[in-house]
């Protein structure tokens, strides 16, 4: 298990470099001068020479990168264009707050699905089971941008069950009621394609599993039906269910930008949104650099946790 | 002993424990309740730029800006039905004006403090001229000077008579001076704390605002909130605010603001979408309503070769259906507008007309000028600021008209702050068309947007539109003695902008505000800032 | 024994689900040998989809949204960009206007129409060029094995990045328009395709052919183009199949974003991104170009499902096994003489 994880840890590594130098990279993609960029519109003439001379514009491309790279290990993100302070002071709270979120979506995802996908494939082909089958095929297809405003207007504008945007109620801010009040429809919008497309391989993959030779035996041994479903076949599909569960890591955290914009949730994902609007290049890389950061310990821990639970999948 | 705890007595007990929990918990929410600080949140158009009031750009921004900062003399915003705002005395008490009119004595309040403590005095209003006007002092502000020639263009020099006395001397008189005082938007003459620039140097103390207003600085979350509180030792007892919190959110997206109001999450917002209107008010929001002086005026790149005709320049403005755009995109809430003076402002012609709507008419120039097919080109164009919304509507309805006559023409959008600065440093190659609302109760802005004074990076006339003869009549307009002379001139100007076809005005709007039915006192007075010391919340 | 009977009830139940949906291809079987590996692989493709009703529908779905595309000009009600000022924002059954008016008073039905061709070319262009490219890296990769372990070293780090949010940092980057949108998507699909090429020519290079084929000194590109390509091809396709419908949302999620298509073009993203801000008075702007999308997407879903079940060898397996338990017993009531398996 130790030398899995440190395997895996030193495979990561070279990954997070790659993520560096592409983040760097992406700025060169920017027409025009990358100082004038960074520094934005309004800026005179010398503080653009001097951040050249100071970024080391006029040296090779990897002597940039070096210097980036160093700064960027040491904390510094840059400086925000539009705000006018540094870019790591304004992402970390917003870094907390797309956490709660994601974390809370990746929840709904991970209790829904193993109950929805469970008890589908044990009530098969039963009333519960259709339901469940035509109901993921849709929601499946839904685009999570879609799907926020639908939610916002049935229960913000139409029903008045839920609020509306932020994360706390500004003029009376209400602690973790208050929190769970509002994060429970952007992370329902996030969690729901997800939760259908786990779902499905959950029940296909319990179904495929409680039709084995060895399942029939286990009923033949005396076993209740419930013993053997919930017992034997759950705990075979659980490297199944939880890998697909680490696969959505990934889809959920591109959602997360939608759900913040639409619900206005003080995240990275919005603050991504408003920077590139306000051509804010330095906290534009800082918010992918963050999320993509956070992307791939994510990766690495499902990995981790997928082992666990079976190591004979490798 | 087991007999007191059968069931008879259990529930008793249980009853008991059940009331005084539920005491403890109405006791403890009512007293939160009354030590909550009444706190009022406000949603306006967008992100409000710097807190440094002499470099700060928007009425956005200075609609905060003017209650925690003040100048010698305000205008009372407390009186909605009047066509212009009375000037007042703030921080002078009183003042006299020479003959000549180029010389104004203030006498400065007394016992009056900046939020840190520092005393106001002469001494400190010459720190303030120093720091907006005089290159060679340490703390000079090169970006305030840059952006503030409408207010000190005409200043000759200023001196501390004594402690409480303080003099300015104009070249030649100004006759909007005083209410060019009360003026912001584009840097703002009021009084920052001397010590406050000392302690955290020109380019900090935009993060540590200091003034001497009815409201003090708390904290700002960059993209999220400023926070404001209340000043208890305000001078005036009568603005002392009504709130003791005041939270400002910038939300550039209309429909967020709208949805925000609708949920209770903010008390009052900034201009709702003009098609809201109606379903806010049958939601029980309140709706005010008020004239304001705002025009908003297209400008053009002078620097594009197409351009440098002025048939081309006149096409433009026969081809956009001005009367269209106020009756059905503003439903109402705009008149079309046809010079460049503006509502409420001096010299305002209802009756002026600077071109008809006529696009056949418009093609026909554009062949003429040798443009038969038309030309591609861009609009610059900006998310909104203080009285905007649906900008991004207004520019796509242009673009329409203007495919019409063959101009093709690309939207870029910028959010507000960004705008302003691309505005200060002139159009791009490229660019044809940019657009602000603008307009004031003064002239001060035709100081800084038509003049060949005020071109890049001097002031805001973005377009290189160069013409010496504007800056001489600005001249002539300013120091005139009486009103009708000044008229005189603010309308040559008229004509001969309308005659180039320069800026094009499109449309004058009305400013909305919608609030929740609790919240009192909001006072809409013409113009684009408010008072709210006024305002109350009932719980 | 209550249980055990529930279970094989259940255990067939689903086998022969499975199996309808290719009941047909089984037909075809009877006369075709096993060994001609590519000819039967078509076979399931193309029966497989006709039988399956639920591909069916998918692929009907696609194609009216693709005449709706080609047909464009001449089947919409009015011109995309036109504008009626007087009826903004009318909601949906306003006369003349059956899904209703946007905020600048444009037909929405037939800025939906128009809409087809933005989510049909972003969403399948992206696809094939990298389907394009992920195969010959794919393959080369796997064929030489140093190389290939940095290609695919290079690839994780693609994927450490979230598709979306690749996509939106290079897009953000590189400036709004349709031909960045689409150099996007490429580069973000790019590591998908080629890992799923990856994996298939890994098998490929372990079979026997291969290596007879080096054995016999045939020259490293046409054993490339001859033996491996064609039956990497397939899992190839049938992969960016089961892809093209969430890139559909991808590209209109950019263009929701302001980083794709720009105003006024009529595109379901943007559109949707329009009507937020009217969202309470005219929630039909937002919610109608979603779902237009919606169908589009489970259409694309649908017929990539059907296409990943016919050629998945898991099921084929199954399938042909339950087939031939149907096929002997019919035999047996007919009483002809059982085919030797």
């Amino acid at each position: 298990m130790v030398i899995f994880i440190l395997r895996r840890l030193l495979h990561t590594i070279p990954v997070l470099f790659g993520v560096t130098i592409v983040v760097f990279l992406s700025l060169q993609l920017i027409p025009g001068d990358v100082a004038q960029t960074l520094l934005g519109f309004s800026a005179t003439a010398e503080r653009v020479a001097a951040l050249r001379r100071d970024l080391g514009l006029d040296k090779p491309i990897y002597v940039q990168y070096a210097t980036w790279l160093w700064k960027l290990v040491q904390g510094d993100l840059g400086r925000s264009i539009a705000m006018r302070v540094p870019v790591a002071s304004v992402l970390g709270i917003k870094f907390i707050n797309s956490l709660i979120l994601s974390g809370a979506s990746l929840l709904i995802v991970i209790v829904g699905s193993f109950f929805l996908g469970t008890i589908s494939a044990a009530n098969f082909r039963k009333a519960f089971d259709r339901f469940t089958v035509f109901f993921t095929l849709f929601i499946a297809a839904l685009p999570v941008f879609w799907l926020g405003i639908v939610l916002l207007y049935v229960f913000g504008v139409k029903i008045r069950v839920f609020p509306l945007s932020g994360m706390y109620n500004m003029a009376n801010p209400g602690g973790f009621p208050d929190l769970l009040h509002h994060v429970l429809l952007p992370s329902f919008t996030i969690a729901a394609s997800s939760v259908a497309i786990v779902t499905r391989v959950t029940r296909s993959g319990l179904i495929d599993i409680l039709t084995q030779p060895y399942i029939l035996a286990a009923h033949s041994r005396g076993l209740t039906s419930e013993r053997v479903t919930y017992i034997h076949g759950v705990r075979n599909v659980l490297p199944t269910f939880a890998n697909m569960c680490g696969l959505q890591v990934g889809y959920l955290f591109g959602c997360v930008v939608f759900a913040e914009i639409i619900f206005t949730w003080p995240g990275v994902g919005l603050q991504l949104y408003d920077s590139i609007l306000l051509r804010d290049a330095p906290m534009v890389q800082g918010c992918v650099l963050v999320v993509a950061a956070v992307f791939v310990l994510g990766n690495l821990a499902a990995d981790v946790i997928v082992y666990a639970l079976d190591p004979t999948r490798h | 002993m087991e007999r007191i705890f059968t069931r008879k007595w259990m529930n008793v007990l249980e009853v008991l424990a059940l009331a005084v929990a539920m005491a403890t918990i109405t006791f403890s929410a009512a007293t939160t309740a009354a030590a909550a600080p009444k706190t009022l949140v406000f949603a306006c158009e967008a992100e409000p730029s710097q807190l440094d009031p002499h470099i700060s750009n928007t009425w956005n921004t200075f609609r905060i800006l003017t209650h925690m900062f003040e100048s010698f003399v305000a205008e009372d915003l407390t009186k909605d039905k009047v066509d212009r705002a009375p000037i007042v005395p703030a921080l002078a008490t009183s003042w006299t004006v020479s003959k000549d009119g180029k010389t104004y004595t203030f006498t400065l309040r007394k016992g009056v403090k900046f939020h840190d403590g520092t005393p106001w005095n002469a001494q400190a209003a010459k720190f303030n001229l120093d720091r907006m006007t005089n290159p060679n002092f340490q703390y000079f502000s090169k970006i305030s000077a840059g952006k503030m020639g409408w207010m000190w263009g005409d200043l000759d020099r200023y001196e501390v008579v004594d402690e409480y006395t303080f003099r300015i001397i104009l070249k030649q008189p100004n006759s909007e001076f005083l209410s060019r005082l009360t003026e912001g938007g584009t840097g703002a003459p009021v009084m920052v704390s001397p010590e406050s620039v000392k302690k955290w140097g020109n380019d900090d103390v935009t993060n540590h605002p200091v003034g001497t207003g009815p409201f003090k600085f708390v904290e700002r979350v960059y993209g999220e909130k400023i926070v404001l509180e209340k000043n208890p030792n305000y001078w005036d007892p009568k603005r002392i605010p009504k709130i003791d919190r005041w939270i400002i959110r910038g939300m550039n997206e209309v429909a967020t603001r709208e949805l925000v109001l609708q949920n209770g999450e903010v008390d009052i917002i900034a201009t709702p979408s003009p098609d809201s209107v109606e379903f806010l008010a049958s939601k029980g929001f309140r709706i005010v309503k008020g004239p304001v002086p705002t025009i908003y005026v297209l400008w053009l790149n002078f620097n594009e070769p197409y351009f440098k005709d002025v048939r081309v320049r006149q096409a433009v403005a026969m081809a956009i259906d001005r009367v269209g755009m106020a009756k059905y995109l503003k439903r109402g809430l705009a008149e079309p507008a046809y010079g460049i003076l503006n509502f409420a402002g001096p010299g305002y012609d209802p009756k002026f007309r600077d071109y008809p709507y006529d696009p056949l008419k418009a093609k026909k120039l554009l062949a003429d000028a040798g443009f038969p097919n038309g030309f591609e080109t861009r609009m610059d164009w900006t998310l909104g600021g203080g009285g905007d919304v649906n900008t991004q509507l207004d520019a796509e309805w242009i673009q329409r008209d203007l495919a019409k006559i063959g101009i093709k023409v690309k939207i870029e959008l910028f959010d507000n702050n960004t705008y302003w600065d691309m505005m200060g440093k002139g159009m791009r190659d490229g660019t044809g068309f940019m657009s602000v609302s603008w307009g004031e109760t003064t002239f001060f802005w035709l100081d800084i947007v038509i003049s060949k004074a005020a071109l890049p990076p001097n002031g805001y006339n973005s377009g290189y539109y160069d013409n010496p003869k504007i800056d001489d009549l600005l001249s002539k307009a300013r120091s005139a003695l009486t009103e009708r002379d000044q008229v005189k001139y603010l309308r040559e100007i008229q004509d001969i902008i309308a005659k180039d076809a320069a800026f094009i005005p499109y449309f004058t709007s009305v400013q909305v505000y919608a609030m929740n039915p609790k919240v009192k006192g909001f006072i809409l007075g013409p113009q684009h800032w408010h008072d709210f010391t006024q305002v109350t919340k009932e719980e | 024994m209550p249980s055990i009977r529930r279970a094989i009830k259940i255990a067939r139940l689903f086998i022969m689900e499975e199996s309808n949906k290719s009941g047909n291809a089984v037909k075809r079987l009877k006369g075709g040998s096993p060994d001609e590996k590519r000819r039967s692989t078509l076979y399931f493709v193309w029966v497989g989809i006709l039988s399956d009703r639920y591909a069916l529908a998918g692929a009907i779905i696609i194609f009216v949204f693709v005449l709706c595309a080609i047909l464009a000009p001449w089947i919409v009600p009015y011109p995309a960009n036109e504008a009626n000022p007087m009826l903004r924002l009318r909601p949906m059954g306003t006369e003349g206007h059956l899904l209703g008016l946007d905020m600048q008073g444009r037909d929405i039905l037939s800025r939906l129409i128009y809409g087809s061709r933005f989510s049909l070319f972003t969403g399948i262009m992206p696809v094939i060029i990298s389907a394009f490219i992920s195969i010959p890296l794919g393959m080369l990769a796997a064929y030489y094995r140093r190389l290939g372990h940095i290609i695919m070293r290079l690839m994780d780090v693609f994927f450490a990045f979230p598709m979306v949010l690749l996509a939106i940092l290079l897009a953000a980057f590189m400036g709004p328009g349709i031909p960045n949108v689409i150099l996007a998507l490429v580069i973000v699909l790019i590591p998908y395709n080629t890992r799923v090429v990856y994996i298939e020519a890994v098998t490929q290079r372990s079979q026997g052919y291969v290596e007879a084929a080096r054995a016999s000194a045939t020259s490293d590109s046409s054993i490339l183009f001859t033996e491996m390509l064609p039956n990497v091809v397939s899992p190839s396709v049938v992969y960016s199949t089961t892809i093209v419908g969430s890139n559909v949302i991808t590209a209109a999620g950019l263009s929701f974003l302001g980083l794709g298509v720009q105003p006024p073009t009529a595109e379901w993203g943007i559109m949707m991104s329009e009507g937020r801000s009217v969202l309470a008075i005219a929630p039909h702007i937002a919610t109608l170009p979603g779902i237009a999308m919606i169908f589009l997407v489970v259409g694309f879903n649908l017929v990539g499902d059907s296409l990943r079940d016919a050629l998945d060898p898991r099921t084929r397996l199954r399938r042909i096994k339950s087939s031939f338990r149907k096929l002997s017993e019919e035999r047996e009531a007919t009483d002809a003489p059982s085919p030797s398996v």
